[in-house]
């Protein structure tokens, strides 16, 4: 049900009427997701291996 | 504007004889007219297509369009002019005077607000990722043009450090704050109208518009790496450049995702949205590539590589043309049939566009990341600078023929939009499949986010990001009081002193090297990274900058870096540079500056005109804030050369590779016969050795004028000869040093004559005493007679001085012993005390010094050593205390200088007494300085 629920929740779209556009509520897909908390992560070690490093 | 500066970059001649045409002058013109002519003028025409139909009102003041065109157009005519004349205020991308960044900033302040109303009267109820952008984009400008026009221009504390990082975060503001936002809003827009389909994902374009708001404005400073700005910024800048993936994959994945389902049509149509898509999608492609260069080369190791080379350039313009003025370029496909009621005129023009466009763009950009490694890995292999000049021409040739097509390709845009506008077939706006209709029941869709209001992309992203960056990374290194200190460390003694602010002189001559853009090809800061301090000097240090206002750190280095210039030259040979580049280093691509002289009448030499002698003034002063550090920069110890005994088959090779390294770096001055005579040698005091006669100044042979030994000349070109036009080569290679001495000795029949001497015998260096001072002194002002020549204190002014010749009859000036390295009428190969003994037994070839070799003992030769030195050992602790060291460092720095030139000082062997007896005579020189 979830699932479903979430399928059709990506596939809602929205309709700029003046303009013209069809714009769905969609998703973000899980490899950028992941790419996101690893490049965040990686953020985070950076900063602290070197904020005093020069 | 673009294909002419390409031109430069291999026929520097081209258009090279006018002042308004040089390089310096017309870049600022390419990069502003790119920025602010090509894509934000047509984004603004664009802006007023899209936005209206995305509120669903007609523009607020519509009016005003049509006089905002006109004040537009004509800031970007007038201040194309006034770059042209001369018109620049230092700093990149904000090079505009008041006026015209008063006029820039009314025009899109007065578009911000029509925007703004046009949003407040909008009948559409939900708020399109393209107007976040297009907000966001316009409030970050108008406060980014505050910070670029009035803040880093007019506040006088924010100088050297602070002003590069200021303007650091100014620079990529324009960028990321405008031209890629902007960008962002018209694909947006006209992606999903193109295409026909609807966009991929709302999530995406939040996710991608918040991750740019929040992590672009702080990424600017790593236009500056590795330079003084405090480390802890540059760290900030590398991660929040390396999380700008996040947004660019993002709205890359919205793009294609949008496309999805819709490649067969798009691809393969030949109409006017057809076309928008296919440019759209091509800049969705540059944009992936440029910038996941952009972050990358943020990463400390990459920028090593890569920074101030053609790679920088690469993803310029990977991002800047290929995607964002490709972005308009589909914004325009699309527009331009319905305002004009046309349909296209012609597809196959279209697509010979298109193409001509992928060929030369991909062609130019492949080409320049090339070019950024191969310059780069040279550099970092220590290759001498102008050899990667010379590797890069041919690449350069390859990127103005794939400007020229890409110049053709615009050429058929315009001839496409004029025939369509004139003999287009009529256009009718065909039911679009996405717009639906008004009846059209639409889903019930979430509700539209907080993230999503106007409010809060004005206030949160807009607004608050921006000040948190500045904050960050402007404000508080700026209230850090380490950036903003006026005191460097001494080289030699390691001491704290003070740096003197400009001269009037030296002023105008940093106004005159802001005016011809000297700036845009010479860096001003030594990294502590791929042996440029073993090329250039030592690593740059804060202080040197605090009188830079604007500061002139520079992101290219198409010409060497310039922050250790001063006295590596003479003003001679920087004159001879200016007038005729390419007679005194045949491989240079820098412009000649007539304008920076007098005009010329007759037959006599060019004279450098005010504005000259004060850019020559400026060049001197570069570097010299940090002590007299050039003196043990090049070491006269160098030894290599000795052992040269080519083979019969060996030396034929070195006799080619010889000539070949003469030819390209002798010949300006010593003259293709090496008499002396190059195209340069005109301009020169002291002229170049004419090498026919096989007379050389310092060698380590006795006998007046004998023969020197490969390791002597080895030598002298190794190290140069301070104060002369004779640079260092310890750049190039041993190997090429050591070739073209063979090709030298060509030129005189001596060497085929004459057996070469052995080399004297250096007896070991005996602790330097105050006794042994004092009988050098007694020397020199007897038994050597030196005072004839250097003068009672050894400053070269003795009573025989004005009349001294050379062999030649050229003018000699004996050496002013108290002067630091590289000044001119100091010594030539520095206060080391074996090379001084060398001079003095030998004598200098070719002038009136004679051997001393058995008219002295070896340990009177060693105590005149010791007094020479102590003249200078005096004069640099006068000059340290001039500058505020302290006198309680004294006797300590005067250790440290003495260690610097006496191997036996810097065995420890010096008498206590030399440390502190000389303490008086330093401030008596203080105050003769002073008076």
């Amino acid at each position: 049900m979830a699932e479903e629920r979430e399928k059709a929740n990506q596939e809602e779209e929205y309709l700029y009427r003046s303009a013209g556009i069809r714009e769905r509520h969609g998703r973000i897909p899980l490899w950028l997701q992941l790419v996101v908390v690893v490049l965040l992560v990686w953020s985070l070690y950076y900063m602290l291996e070197f904020w005093n490093a020069g | 504007m673009g294909l002419l500066l390409s031109i430069k970059f291999h026929n520097p001649e081209f258009l090279g004889s006018l002042p308004g045409w040089t390089f310096g002058r017309l870049r600022p013109v390419h990069v502003n007219g790119v920025i602010f002519g090509s894509f934000t003028t047509t984004f603004l025409g664009l802006l007023y297509y899209y936005v209206p139909r995305l509120c669903g009102v007609r523009m607020y003041k519509e009016e005003w369009g049509w006089w905002l065109l006109w004040l537009w157009n004509g800031f970007i005519f007038i201040g194309s002019i006034s770059f042209m004349m001369g018109y620049n205020s230092g700093l990149e991308a904000a090079e505009y005077e008041w006026p015209l960044n008063i006029l820039r900033f009314v025009v899109l302040g007065l578009v911000g607000v029509q925007v703004v109303g046009t949003i407040f009267q909008r009948k559409e109820r939900r708020f399109y990722v393209a107007m976040w952008y297009t907000v966001a984009a316009l409030i970050w400008t108008l406060m980014n043009l505050i910070l670029g026009g009035a803040v880093l221009k007019y506040a006088e504390q924010v100088n050297g450090v602070n002003s590069a990082a200021l303007h650091g975060l100014y620079i990529h503001y324009v960028v990321g704050l405008w031209l890629t936002p902007a960008g962002l809003a018209i694909i947006y827009y006209f992606l999903p109208t193109s295409t026909k389909n609807p966009l991929y994902s709302h999530r995406l374009s939040l996710l991608g518009f918040w991750t740019l708001a929040f992590f672009y404005p702080f990424v600017g400073i790593h236009h500056y790496m590795y330079s003084p700005i405090p480390h802890w910024n540059q760290v900030i800048a590398v991660v929040t450049s390396m999380a700008l993936i996040i947004p660019v994959w993002a709205v890359i994945v919205n793009w294609f995702g949008t496309v999805s389902g819709r490649w067969g049509p798009v691809l393969g149509g030949l109409d006017s949205d057809s076309y928008a898509a296919k440019f759209l999608l091509l800049g969705a492609v540059y944009y992936l590539l440029g910038c996941f260069q952009g972050s990358t080369e943020a990463l400390f190791r990459l920028q090593q590589l890569t920074h101030f080379n053609d790679f920088v350039i690469a993803h310029s313009h990977l991002t800047v043309f290929g995607a964002m003025v490709n972005w308009v370029i589909g914004g325009l496909y699309y527009v331009w049939p319905r305002v004009t009621e046309r349909k296209l005129w012609s597809s196959r023009l279209a697509s010979w566009h298109l193409w001509l466009t992928i060929a030369g763009f991909t062609v130019m950009a492949l080409g320049l990341t090339a070019q950024g490694f191969i310059q780069g890995s040279m550099l970092e292999y220590g290759a001498n600078f102008v050899d990667t000049i010379k590797e890069m021409k041919p690449w350069w040739v390859t990127r103005t023929l794939a400007g020229a097509t890409m110049d053709v390709g615009l050429l058929l845009l315009l001839i496409e939009c004029y025939q369509t506008a004139r003999q287009g077939e009529l256009f009718q706006e065909e039911g679009s499949s996405t717009a639906g209709s008004e009846d059209e029941a639409i889903r019930s869709v979430p509700k539209r986010g907080w993230l999503e209001n106007p409010p809060t992309v004005a206030l949160v992203a807009g607004f608050g990001f921006f000040m948190l960056a500045v904050l960050v990374q402007g404000i508080i290194p700026f209230l850090s009081p380490g950036t903003r200190v006026t005191t460097v460390e001494d080289v030699v003694t390691k001491k704290q002193i003070h740096v003197a602010d400009y001269t009037p002189l030296e002023l105008r001559g940093r106004h005159v090297y802001i005016r011809e853009g000297c700036w845009y090809c010479h860096s001003q800061y030594v990294r502590p990274v791929t042996g440029e301090s073993q090329r250039w000097g030592p690593v740059s240090q804060t202080g040197e900058y605090a009188y830079d206002h604007p500061h002139l750190f520079s992101t290219r280095r198409i010409g060497p870096d310039l922050t250790r210039v001063g006295r590596k030259y003479g003003d001679d040979w920087h004159i001879a540079h200016h007038w005729k580049p390419r007679e005194i280093v045949p491989d240079t691509i820098m412009p000649s500056f007539p304008w920076l002289f007098e005009p010329v009448k007759g037959q006599a030499l060019p004279q450098l005109n005010e504005d000259g002698k004060a850019l020559v003034a400026y060049i001197q002063r570069l570097g010299t804030s940090i002590g007299d550090w050039r003196e043990g920069f090049a070491s006269t110890r160098v030894t290599t050369g000795l052992a040269l005994n080519p083979s019969p088959e060996t030396r034929d090779e070195l006799f080619a590779l010889g000539k070949a390294v003469y030819d390209r770096r002798c010949i300006g001055c010593h003259g293709a016969k090496g008499d002396g005579n190059g195209p340069s040698a005109v301009w020169l005091d002291p002229r170049p050795r004419d090498f026919t006669r096989g007379i050389f100044k310092f060698r380590s042979t006795a006998g007046k004028d004998s023969l020197p030994t490969d390791a002597d000349l080895f030598l002298t070109v190794t190290h140069g000869l301070w104060g002369t036009a004779m640079p260092s080569w310890q750049e190039i290679s041993e190997h090429e040093r050591l070739a073209v001495i063979q090709y030298v000795k060509t030129f005189s029949g001596r060497w085929q004559k004459e057996e070469i001497g052995q080399p004297i015998a250096i007896t070991p260096e005996p602790p330097v005493t105050a006794a042994s001072i004092e009988n050098g002194k007694t020397s020199f002002h007897g038994k050597a007679i030196c005072v004839m020549c250097h003068g009672a204190e050894g400053r070269g002014d003795g009573l025989l001085a004005a009349g001294l010749q050379d062999v030649w009859g050229h003018p000699v000036r004996p050496a002013n012993f108290t002067l630091p390295a590289g000044a001119h009428g100091g010594v030539k190969l520095g206060h080391d005390g074996e090379h001084l003994l060398k001079t003095i037994m030998t004598g200098v070839g070719g002038t009136a010094m004679p051997p001393f070799q058995g008219q002295l003992t070896a340990a009177e030769v060693w105590d005149v050593v010791h007094y020479v030195q102590s003249l200078r050992v005096d004069a640099h602790v006068s000059e340290l205390l001039a500058a505020g060291l302290s006198p309680t460092e004294e006797n300590e720095s005067r250790e440290r200088i003495w260690a610097s030139l006496s191997q036996a000082a810097g065995q420890g062997k010096i008498e206590k007494q030399v440390v502190q007896a000389a303490t008086g005579s330093a401030m008596v020189l203080v105050e003769a300085g002073k008076r």
